[in-house]
C-alpha cells in the first residue's frame, strides 16, 4: 500500500459513501416503480372500475326504461321514457369517451370495444326491435318482448365482466411489481447495507490490526532501543505516517548507533588517556615518592655530614687547645737557655712530637672534609713562575736538611692557571717535602710546564728525587690513607700517614691527576696534572669552613 | 710606658703568649676576660691588644668592637688570637675591626713578629 493511512480511511469512507450512494440510487428507482405502479392504478385502474360502476348503472338504468317502456302504454309516456333512454345513451356514450383514454393496454381496449359493441348491440335492437314491437302489440302480452333483449344484455355484462376481470388483473400486476419491487428493494438495502458494513469492517479491522501490528513492531524497536540496543532497523518500505515514522526511527537509530560508536570511540581513547595520565600521575607520585625519599636521605646525609663536620672541627680545636699549652710552654723552655742540656733535647722532642701531632690533626680535619666534599675552594690566578720560585725558596732549608740540591725549572713564560693557590701549594709542599724526607745526598727537581690532557689546557707539575723510591708493589696502595711503607719508615720518616691520600684527594679536588713513577733504591716522579681553569666552579657563596692556620 | 694587652680566658695561652713577649723584652698586661680588659686599656692605653675571640661574657668580637668605636682607643690595633681558623672566623675578627689575625698555636716567631710590627708603628 503506497497511501497515507488518511487517504486508506477516506477510501474505505468512500467505498461505504459509495454503497449508500447506490442504495439511494437503487431505492430510487424502485420507489419510482412502486410510485408509477400506483398513480397508474389510481389514475387508470381507479377510474376505470368507477366508470364501469357507472356504465353499469345506467345499463340497469336502462334496462328499467326497457320495463317502463311496456308497461306504461300512452304515447306521452312512451316518448318520455325514450328521452330517458336517449339520455341514458348519450350518458354512456360519454363513459365510453371518459374511458378511452383511460386505457392501459391492447387487451383492455379490445374488452372496452367489444363492451362498447354489446352495447350497441342492445341500444340498436331496443331501437329497431323492441321499441317498434312494444308499439305495435297495444295489448298486453308484452313479455316475450322483454325476453327477447336478454341475450344481448348477456353479451353486455359478459363483456363487462371481461373489462372489469381485465382491470383487477392489472391491478393485481401493479400490485404484484410494487410487491416485488419491494421485495426487491428490501433485499438490496440488506445486502447492500450487509455488504457495506462487511467491507467496511475488513478494511478497518485490516488497516487497524495492520497499523496495530507495524505500530508494536516500533514499540518494540523503541523499547529495545530504551534499553540501549541501537542493533537492527524497522526497514518499513510503507510510504505512509508509520513508514515515515519507522524510516525517521531507522534514521535516529543509526545516527544514535553512529553517535554511540562515536562516544565508545571517545570514551575508549578518554580512558586510554585516563589510564595514561594515571600511570603518569603514578609515576609523579612515585617520582615524588622517590624524590622525597632522595631529599630525606640527602637532609640526613647532609645532617650527618653537618654533625660529623661540626664534631670534627670541635674535636680539631678541643685537641688544639692542650697542645697549643704543651707547644708554647715547650717553646717558652726552649728560649730559656738555662735548660740543661739532655732536657733541652727532651724539650725540642716535646716541641717536635707536639708538631707532628698538630699536623696529623690538620691533616685529619683535611680529610674528613674532603670526604664529606666540604672542601672548600678559593679559585685565583696563579703565576705558575712565580708559585714555583716561592715553593723552592720554602722547600730549599728542608730539603738541605738531608743535603739534597734543589733544582727548578719552569719556563719564564707559563703565565697562570686558575686555581687554589693555597692547596696546590700544600700539594706541591707535600711532594716536595716528601721527596726531601726520603732522599738523601741526592737530587730534587722541581719542573713545571703547559700540557694539554683530553684537549683540557694544563700545567704539569714533576717533583722528581734520587731517594729510596718505592717497591712496585706497594705502589698501587701509596694514595691511600696511612700506607707507609712500613712501621720502620714511618718511625724513621715521621709522616701523617694521611699525607699522599690527602695530596691525591686535594688534587682532585681541584680537577686535576696525580701519578707516580718510582724504582725502589733509584727514586720516584710524582706526577700532577692541574687544569688551566676549573671545569666547575664550586659556588663560592656557601660559608664553608677553611682552614688557614699555618702549620707550626 | 708602651704595653700590650694579653686578653685570654685561658690561663695557658695568656701565660704563655705573656712569657713570649716579655722574653723578647715587650712590656705586658694580663686580662682573663674581656671586660677587665676594656677597664685596663681605658686607664692606660695599650700599645697593642692581643684578643681571644671565644671567651665567656664579653667576647672577642664585641670587645674589639667596643676598642674601635671608643674614641680614645679607636687607634689601637688589635690581633685576633684564636684557635678557630676558618675562613668565616677571620673574617669576622676582621669585620669586628681586628687588624690581623694570629692563629693558634701560639707560633714564637709569628708572635714576634707581630708585636714589633705593631708597637713600632705607635
Amino acid at each position: 500500500m503506497r497511501f497515507p493511512i488518511r487517504a486508506k480511511l477516506l477510501g474505505t469512507l468512500a467505498i461505504d459513501l459509495l454503497l449508500m450512494m447506490v442504495l439511494g440510487f437503487f431505492a430510487t428507482h424502485q420507489m419510482a416503480t412502486m410510485n408509477e405502479r400506483a398513480v397508474f392504478i389510481e389514475r387508470h385502474t381507479i377510474p376505470s372500475l368507477d366508470t364501469v360502476g357507472d356504465m353499469t348503472a345506467a345499463i340497469n338504468r336502462y334496462r328499467a326504461r326497457q320495463l317502463e317502456f311496456l308497461i306504461y302504454t300512452n304515447n306521452g309516456d312512451r316518448s318520455r321514457i325514450l328521452d330517458q333512454m336517449r339520455a341514458i345513451e348519450a350518458e354512456m356514450a360519454g363513459y365510453f369517451r371518459a374511458y378511452r383514454p383511460l386505457v392501459g393496454s391492447d387487451t383492455e381496449r379490445i374488452k372496452l370495444d367489444a363492451v362498447e359493441a354489446a352495447w350497441q348491440e342492445v341500444v340498436r335492437t331496443n331501437h329497431e326491435r323492441f321499441v317498434p314491437a312494444v308499439r305495435l302489440a297495444s295489448d298486453g302480452s308484452v313479455q316475450p318482448f322483454y325476453s327477447r333483449m336478454n341475450p344481448f344484455y348477456d353479451a353486455l355484462d359478459r363483456a363487462m365482466a371481461e373489462l372489469v376481470r381485465e382491470n383487477q388483473q392489472q391491478a393485481q400486476a401493479s400490485l404484484e411489481v410494487v410487491a416485488a419491487s419491494y421485495d426487491t428493494a428490501r433485499t438490496f438495502i440488506m445486502i447492500d447495507t450487509v455488504v457495506a458494513v462487511i467491507i467496511s469492517a475488513a478494511i478497518g479491522l485490516f488497516l487497524s490490526a495492520r497499523i496495530a501490528r507495524r505500530l508494536r513492531r516500533l514499540a518494540h524497536a523503541a523499547g529495545r532501543v530504551s534499553a540501549g540496543d541501537f542493533v537492527g532497523s524497522i526497514n518499513e518500505r510503507t510510504r505512509d505516517e508509520i513508514g515515515d515514522l519507522a524510516r525517521a526511527f531507522d534514521q535516529m537509530l543509526a545516527s544514535l548507533r553512529a553517535q554511540r560508536a562515536e562516544l565508545e570511540e571517545r570514551n575508549r581513547a578518554l580512558q586510554a588517556s585516563l589510564i595514561r595520565q594515571e600511570q603518569l600521575m603514578e609515576e609523579v607520585i612515585r617520582g615524588k615518592q622517590a624524590e622525597a625519599e632522595a631529599e630525606r636521605a640527602r637532609a640526613a646525609a647532609e645532617a650527618a655530614s653537618q654533625a660529623k663536620s661540626t664534631f670534627v672541627a670541635t674535636m680539631s680545636h678541643e685537641l688544639r687547645t692542650p697542645l697549643n699549652a704543651i707547644l708554647g710552654y715547650a717553646q717558652l723552655l726552649h728560649l730559656n737557655k738555662s735548660v740543661p742540656e739532655p732536657h733541652a733535647v727532651y724539650v725540642d722532642r716535646i716541641l717536635a712530637s707536639g708538631r707532628h701531632l698538630l699536623a696529623l690533626i690538620s691533616d685529619v680535619l683535611d680529610f674528613a672534609r674532603i670526604e664529606q666534599g666540604a672542601l672548600d675552594l678559593e679559585y685565583s690566578h696563579v703565576e705558575v713562575p712565580a708559585l714555583v720560585d716561592e715553593l723552592v725558596a720554602m722547600t730549599l732549608p728542608l730539603a738541605q736538611r738531608n743535603h739534597n740540591q734543589l733544582i727548578a725549572h719552569c719556563p719564564p713564560d707559563l703565565g697562570t692557571i686558575e686555581t687554589d693557590s693555597r692547596r696546590l701549594r700544600q700539594v706541591l709542599i707535600n711532594l716536595l717535602g716528601n721527596a726531601a724526607k726520603f732522599t738523601e745526598d741526592g737530587v730534587i727537581r722541581l719542573e713545571a710546564a703547559a700540557e694539554q690532557r683530553h684537549g683540557v689546557d694544563g700545567v704539569r707539575f714533576a717533583v722528581i728525587d734520587t731517594g729510596i723510591g718505592i717497591p712496585r708493589e706497594k705502589q698501587p696502595k701509596l694514595f691511600q690513607p696511612f700506607s707507609q711503607l712500613d712501621e720502620s719508615v714511618t718511625r724513621r720518616y715521621q709522616g701523617t700517614g694521611l699525607g699522599l691520600a690527602l695530596t691525591k684527594q686535594i688534587v682532585q679536588a681541584l680537577g686535576g691527576t696525580i701519578e707516580v713513577e718510582s724504582d725502589a733504591g733509584i727514586g720516584s716522579t710524582f706526577t700532577v696534572w692541574i687544569p688551566a681553569v676549573p671545569a666547575v666552579k664550586p659556588d663560592s657563596s656557601l660559608p664553608e669552613p677553611h682552614v688557614v692556620g699555618d702549620p707550626v | 710606658m708602651s704595653f700590650i694587652l694579653i686578653v685570654d680566658d685561658n690561663f695557658d695561652n695568656r701565660h704563655i703568649i705573656g712569657q713570649m713577649l716579655s722574653f723578647s723584652g715587650f712590656a705586658v698586661e694580663l686580662a682573663s676576660d674581656a671586660q677587665t680588659a676594656l677597664d685596663i686599656a681605658r686607664q692606660r692605653r695599650p700599645s697593642l691588644i692581643l684578643m681571644d675571640l671565644s671567651m665567656p661574657g664579653l667576647d672577642g668580637w664585641t670587645a674589639t668592637e667596643y676598642v674601635k668605636r671608643d674614641p680614645h682607643l679607636h687607634d689601637v690595633p688589635v690581633v685576633a688570637v684564636s684557635g678557630h681558623v676558618t675562613r668565616n672566623d677571620i673574617e669576622r675578627a676582621k669585620r669586628a675591626g681586628c687588624n690581623e689575625f694570629l692563629p693558634k698555636p701560639i707560633d714564637y716567631e709569628h708572635l714576634i713578629k707581630i708585636a714589633q710590627r705593631y708597637t713600632r708603628k705607635n
